[in-house]
């Protein structure tokens, strides 16, 4: 602002803190609504972060979070130097990028086939049918898989009656990963897709006709038209699912793991839980736990910063 | 520019927040454990209020109902909840409060509820009832780690100058029961929770194995009592038709289940060449701790259960399957088809939980512990599982720890333990007549009138004593296939008989490994330990049995794991709190 000598009217300065205090009044209904969430935002998910700091501590019930004594980074080294932290992370890993590459693609893969069902009350029903696995439980989920390929249950006597061997799916550290996926894939393709089916009804049906009348067969349509809509959806789905890279729930490992399979199922989830809960190790867990989610931090950070170089499309 | 900078900032910290919150137990502990804590600090000495002469007192003598002089006093109490039932209209509540003159104000946890998680709020917020109980189950009772790290931290109290001065039942039980004071004090002398006690033998003996006797008659067999007959056994159940279908190969000659009471492939078992006693897998020799899958006798266990398992009379199911499916197989036939399974109890493979029961369950017998190649027969014990600590605590902000304590007492003196065990007599139990015998044969002390009712006593709730005596001395049907015996009553019989077979070459006192009190560090070091090390053991365990390493070759690979898991490191702990215990010969 142009300096004034004259002691009288100062012209009123446009701060950044007036401006905002005269946008809240203006908008203030909006402000409003805004509120709540803001506060239950604040209060549950920032304010607990600060007793992530006991993993700098060693926690005990006396002290508290704040008044248990300090021991530096000790929870940290005792976890990289535990003889099964390279299994464990290689293990966490090696699933979750299995995970995320195998189901990211089927949901496509369905909305763009629903999306050329001839019949609306086919790509109906069989949306919804789809949909419906979802919301069955992990538990349930784990159970039938346990019926289904038990070596006593009907797929182990399908392959016997065509003179197969018997294979004990459970009990094959190798066929883990397959069967934690692709059970994974039958229960959240449906609801993936719907995603999916979101963006490609936003397509402008123009579009189409357009490129019918130019001839185009519905394999170039698809991949003119359909997959460029959704492909932001995708990658976007894609970094954030990268960001959960070594968070995996633990409800399905700790369920479909047993002492055969254990070379693969265990991961740091699981790990945790044996640890820290059943042994009350605190301190230890958290350690752990903030490991984890500094390093979805920086994977998701990294996974964003390529898809902004490569494509146009990024998280922030 | 800058709003759009503003707005990617904020929106980063949110995804990350989002993304990041990751929900595994550490993070969700840590929000519930609240903010900043001021914890009572309890005083950990013994407390000020001595017990008062008798005629300020505003108790009546010890022994003497009611309790309390005149009026009532309430105690707050925490306990688990009673499936859809409420403690507040148990029948016996009444009773008590009527009985004793002290009301409790109840705080229960919903079933659903973790009881260990509330009980941690409770202690972090230091907001505490009266007295805290966790219930009789194994999963939410507490180790003795725990139970000394909470009484050190101040937040329950000591309690042994209440048992010194005006305990009753309490006393009575330590007369009876040698060695159960000792085990449930810590190294400095303190008690910090006062056990139920369930003096059934078959606890004792968790791993038993229950052969198929009807399939031993079909086929002309003896009962085995080498490994080697057994393994003759098996193979005939294999190869003939046992269980008289007519189709030599649906029978399962042997199975188990991946977890579950005495259901581990090297217990029964393993016990012909190395005792391997449930879960911890230690003992002691000569005051020194040992593990046992790493001795050589483990080893040559391992060849004969491999051996089993090529052979294809182990269920290669026996590591992933759980108790429903054994059972579900077992049963979905008119003929059972498993000769064999490791369990405490015939439930594991037969349907005694829903009606209409199984017929099944009548087949199969439990087998004597076999001898082994070297002639060695022995059977695992725990006596000290009688003694269930770690579930009934009186905190340090207790309004009236006397009144607290001499409640639980007095539900621990044998007509208070009548009462939650059964009923009241008259009603629900009666003294037995001169011909009424007993589980042993011997003339019984009472009879049953009532069972299966809902609700209506406290059961094992808090302060049950019920003495191997006590246990025995119910009128009994000396037939328990009868057909007036329920099965749960008669599988108890079963079971008591079954017990005293185990019970012929059990192990020696001096070479259990109870579970010790132990300092907190060393309880958090050891804890961590064996949370990997068993697992570990576990895994490779099931690969040597299954063939998938070999025990000829890959046993030097095994120990160097152990080790790298931190077995001698583990063994120290253990060792070390031994010395010091009141166990050490």
């Amino acid at each position: 602002m142009a300096a004034q000598t004259k002691q009288q009217s100062v012209p009123l300065r446009k701060t950044k803190g007036y401006l905002l205090r005269k946008n809240i009044m203006r908008h203030w209904q909006l402000y409003f609504v805004i509120a709540l969430p803001l506060v239950y935002l604040v209060m549950f998910k920032y304010m607990p972060l600060l007793g992530s700091q006991i993993a700098f501590r060693k926690y005990s019930f006396n002290g508290g979070i704040w008044g248990s004594p300090w021991v530096g980074m000790d929870n940290f080294k005792r976890f990289f130097s535990s003889p099964d932290f390279t299994k464990l992370l290689w293990n966490t890993i090696a699933l979750s990028l299995y995970n995320i590459v195998v189901t990211a693609i089927p949901p496509i893969v369905m909305a763009v086939a629903l999306n050329y069902a001839r019949w609306n009350w086919f790509g109906k029903t069989v949306q919804m049918v789809t949909y419906m696995p979802y919301f069955i439980s992990t538990v349930l989920i784990v159970g039938i898989l346990q019926q289904m390929l038990s070596l006593t249950g009907p797929l182990n006597n399908f392959i016997a009656s065509v003179g197969g061997a018997k294979i004990h799916f459970m009990g094959e550290p190798g066929l883990f990963r397959t069967l934690y996926v692709f059970s994974g894939v039958w229960q959240s393709t449906g609801y993936s897709a719907v995603i999916y089916l979101a963006a490609l009804a936003a397509v402008d049906q123009e579009l189409h006709e357009a490129a019918v009348m130019d001839g185009a067969s519905i394999w170039r349509r698809i991949w003119h038209i359909d997959l460029p809509s959704i492909i932001p959806t995708a990658i976007i789905q894609l970094i954030m699912a990268c960001g959960r890279i070594l968070t995996m729930g633990y409800e399905k490992t700790l369920l479909m793991q047993n002492d055969m399979n254990l070379s693969t199922s265990d991961i740091i989830s699981t790990y945790v839980y044996r640890v820290g809960l059943n042994g009350m190790q605190y301190s230890y867990s958290t350690a752990i736990g903030l490991f984890q989610s500094v390093v979805s931090l920086l994977m998701l950070m990294l996974v964003n910063w390529i898809a902004s170089r490569v494509g146009e499309t990024s998280l922030f | 520019m800058k709003r759009k900078g503003y707005a990617a900032i904020l929106a980063a910290l949110m995804l990350a927040a989002a993304g990041c919150n990751s929900g595994t137990a550490s993070s969700s502990t840590a929000s519930q454990s609240g903010s900043t804590s001021q914890n009572s600090t309890g005083d950990n000495s013994s407390s000020s209020s001595s017990v008062a002469a008798e005629s300020d007192s505003p108790f009546n003598e010890p022994g003497t109902l009611p309790i309390v002089k005149d009026g009532t006093i309430t105690l707050s109490i925490f306990c688990p909840g009673n499936g859809e039932y409420s403690w507040a209209d148990n029948d016996q509540t009444p009773l008590v409060e009527q009985m004793t003159g002290i009301k409790l104000d109840w705080n229960i946890a919903a079933s659903s509820d973790n009881v260990r998680d509330k009980i941690s709020t409770m202690f972090a917020s230091g907001d505490m009832t009266d007295i805290i109980l966790t219930g009789v189950g194994n999963a939410n009772r507490y180790d003795k780690a725990s139970e000394a790290m909470f009484g050190a931290q101040g937040l329950i109290l000591p309690l042994e100058q209440y048992l010194d001065t005006v305990s009753v039942g309490y006393k009575a039980a330590f007369e009876k029961m040698g060695g159960m004071r000792e085990y449930i004090t810590t190294p400095d002398g303190h008690i910090y929770s006062l056990p139920n006690v369930d003096g059934s033998l078959h606890v004792q003996y968790n791993m038993k194995l229950w052969l198929n006797n009807q399939w031993l008659e079909n086929l002309n067999l003896q009962v085995p009592t080498t490994t080697q007959e057994f393994y003759e056994v098996m193979k005939a159940f294999k190869e003939q038709d046992a269980n008289g279908n007519g189709d030599p190969n649906d029978e399962i000659p042997l199975s188990t289940v991946s977890s579950g009471a005495g259901t581990q492939i090297d217990g029964f078992l393993m016990a012909p060449f190395q005792l391997t006693p449930e879960t911890n897998k230690l003992y002691v020799d000569n005051g020194t701790v040992k593990y046992a899958p790493v001795q050589d006798g483990y080893r040559e266990g391992l060849r004969y259960l491999n051996t089993l398992y090529s052979e294809g009379l182990l269920n290669p199911e026996s590591f992933t399957w759980n108790k429903d499916a054994q059972v579900n197989l077992n049963e979905a036939g008119d003929v059972a088809v498993i000769g064999a399974f490791l369990a405490q109890r015939p439930g594991y493979a037969c349907d005694l939980s829903t009606e209409p029961f199984s017929k099944k369950w009548e087949q199969y017998q439990s087998l004597a512990p076999l001898a082994g190649p070297s002639g060695q027969r022995i059977a695992a014990w725990n006596p000290y599982v009688q003694y269930q600590t770690g579930m009934t605590f009186i905190s340090s902000s207790c309004s009236n720890p006397e009144a607290a304590f001499r409640l639980i007492d007095w539900l621990a003196t044998n007509e208070g333990s009548m009462l939650s065990a059964i009923g009241v007599e008259g009603e629900d139990w009666r003294k037995a007549e001169a011909n009424e015998l007993d589980m042993d044969g011997k003339p019984a002390a009472y009879t049953t009138l009532t069972s299966g009712l809902k609700n209506h006593t406290w059961a094992q709730l808090m302060g049950l004593v019920r003495d191997p005596y006590f246990v025995t001395s119910v009128t009994t049907n000396q037939n328990p296939y009868a057909d007036d015996v329920p099965p749960l009553t008669g599988r108890g019989i079963v079971m008591y008989r079954a017990s005293q077979e185990h019970e012929k070459v059990k192990q020696d006192l001096s070479t259990i490994l109870p579970d010790m009190y132990m300092s907190e560090e060393d309880t958090a070091q050891m804890s961590l330990v064996k949370s990997t090390l068993q697992p570990s053991q576990n895994e490779w365990l099931a690969q040597f049995v299954t063939g998938s390493k070999s025990v000829d070759n890959d046993w030097d690979a095994y120990l160097a794991a152990m080790e790298s898991q931190g077995l001698s490191e583990y063994l120290e702990l253990l060792q070390k709190a031994y010395d010091v215990s009141p166990f050490k010969q």
